[in-house]
């Protein structure tokens, strides 16, 4: 026991940063297909951009930066995916700089897979806009409630919100149907379910990082939150819901769907790591090594 | 294997491999893709501020239809006079950068900090106290249609968990009664609460950091050596 012990406690760190690069790795070369089971909160969302009728307002917020793509771009592209599909208009803001390059890379990926698909044109000004970044956080969210267009008033080229077709008439954000917000920090959800779910009676949904996931899952046990999608998870979630509804979207990049593979493996992983400093930790206080 | 030959990419396989080097130890590539990483950020952010905020928000509103220099000799012709008191307290904050005025900074700092304090004061204490209070005052026996089966009994359970893990977590920061007896119990099943929260905070701070290495490995895989 003691040889093993000490052996576990020779391994060097860089040897378990080898293991999780290879249990990454290897299931992305033969992945196992886990099942993936939606839960509640995400089919709660898909539920509700189901149920809005065609040719209705939906504003989505890209409240994130290229360091959380990975976490928050899936699960708005399997929102995208499903918002464009049912024929909703798209007005996307960004309290965050980097959140509009994150929304055209999202639908320019999208044009592409509607053009495939269905021979569609998602076309910008009719289907969706841009509206450029503005500092303010929770007070630009306040501000949208009273006056929209005055708040964003330009798109990403400079254009000015009066004048694109779909938000010239938008007045407040009580015009918007639902609310998504994907988000990886302050300002995001957070602001946006405590200013326009609480003041303007507005549902509210959307996405975070897994980091932030416990600091809003509050609001959603509360019903202040429509849904939610936590982390990779959250976009697998919602990936699967709509392929089943939509499968030709099934032979493209799912990234939320083929990460579960790598995620339960290096859980599992980590699991055992965490058995094992345990037992380490166990022998130690037994041998009078620790207090 | 269809290795791309875009030079973007390239630049972010390169770029992600220095950035993993840190995990063998500190060198030179990993300190040259944080400066990299660093200043993109830092000159992005300051594009879009200018064009998107200032330039949008402040300078167009303000010179429409005439010159920077009409405003100011007749600031109320165009009836947005008010934007000189932004555009004036964006100038003090500029001031920090000069040692001897730097105190005028305070002024539009204190107008952030009061205008951000009186707008969360209110919708904090609607939304994280008020809705939170009331999501917790829940029926320690719940009925399903009537009858108490075994989603009933689900519902129940759960409830007991949320009322009494909350009740027992504030009993654990009670500082104003020694903790003894019961109060001593409740305070300690607190500690197991928070703990547990501790736990599911650092299971999903596993589970995103996985994400991030699973994103940039699919970049390696997919984007740059063209595995499908």
């Amino acid at each position: 026991m003691n040889i093993f012990i000490r052996l576990l406690k020779s391994i060097d760190r860089k040897f378990i940063f080898i293991i999780t690069f290879f249990a990454v790795v290897i299931p992305m070369f033969y992945p196992l297909y886990l099942p993936i089971i939606p839960e509640d909160s995400v089919r709660s969302i898909f539920k509700k951009i189901d149920a809005i009728p065609e040719g209705s307002k939906i504003l989505m917020s890209f409240d994130y930066d290229p360091a959380s793509k990975p976490e928050c771009h899936p699960m708005a592209i399997a929102n995208l995916r499903h918002a464009f599909k049912k024929n909703l208009k798209i007005v996307i803001i960004q309290l965050w700089p980097f959140g509009g390059a994150m929304a055209t890379e999202a639908i320019d990926e999208l044009k592409k897979e509607f053009k495939e698909i269905y021979n569609r044109d998602i076309v910008y000004g009719d289907d969706y806009c841009i509206l450029g970044y503005k500092v303010g956080g929770a007070i630009l969210i306040q501000q949208s409630g009273k006056d929209f267009n005055g708040t964003f008033m330009e798109d990403i080229d400079g254009k000015k919100a009066s004048e694109i077709s779909l938000t010239k008439d938008v007045k407040t954000i009580k015009d918007f149907e639902l609310v998504l917000s994907y988000s990886a920090g302050d300002p995001g959800i957070k602001q946006w379910v405590m200013i326009v779910d609480a003041q303007y009676k507005v549902p509210v949904a959307g996405g975070v990082t897994a980091v932030t996931a416990p600091e809003i899952t509050p609001y959603l046990n509360s019903g202040q939150l429509l849904g939610l999608m936590a982390g990779l998870r959250g976009a697998a979630d919602y990936e699967t819901l709509v392929n089943k509804k939509y499968p030709p979207f099934k032979k493209y990049v799912n990234s939320g769907t083929s990460g579960m593979d790598p995620q339960n493996i290096v859980h599992l992983m980590i699991i055992i790591f965490i058995i094992i400093a345990n037992i380490i930790y166990w022998h130690d206080k037994k041998m009078g090594l620790v207090r | 294997m269809n290795i791309s030959s875009e030079i973007g990419v390239w630049i972010g396989a390169v770029l992600t491999l220095c950035i993993w080097s840190f995990l063998w130890k500190d060198n030179f590539l990993y300190k040259t893709a944080e400066a990299i990483f660093i200043g993109c950020s830092a000159g992005y952010i300051f594009s879009k501020l200018f064009h998107e905020s200032f330039m949008a928000v402040l300078w167009n509103p303000l010179t429409e239809g005439t010159t920077f220099w009409g405003v100011i000799t007749n600031p109320l012709s165009k009836g947005n006079a008010f934007l000189f008191i932004p555009f004036f307290l964006g100038l003090l904050m500029i001031t920090r950068l000069f040692p001897g005025i730097g105190w005028m900074s305070r002024w539009p700092m204190a107008f952030i900090v009061g205008l951000g304090a009186g707008m969360n004061i209110f919708i904090s204490l609607q939304s994280s106290v008020v809705a939170q209070l009331h999501a917790t005052m829940l029926p320690l026996v719940k009925f399903h249609g009537g009858v108490f089966d075994m989603t009933a009994f689900v519902d129940t359970f759960n409830n007991w968990v949320i009322v009494f893990g909350t009740l027992c977590a504030l009993m654990y920061f009670f500082f104003s009664i020694e903790h003894k007896g019961l109060v001593s119990v409740g305070a300690r099943m607190g500690i197991y609460v928070l703990m547990i929260s501790f736990g599911a905070s650092f299971g999903a701070t596993v589970m995103a950091r996985i994400s991030l290495l699973i994103g940039r490995v699919r970049f390696l895989k997919e984007v740059w050596l063209g595995i499908v």
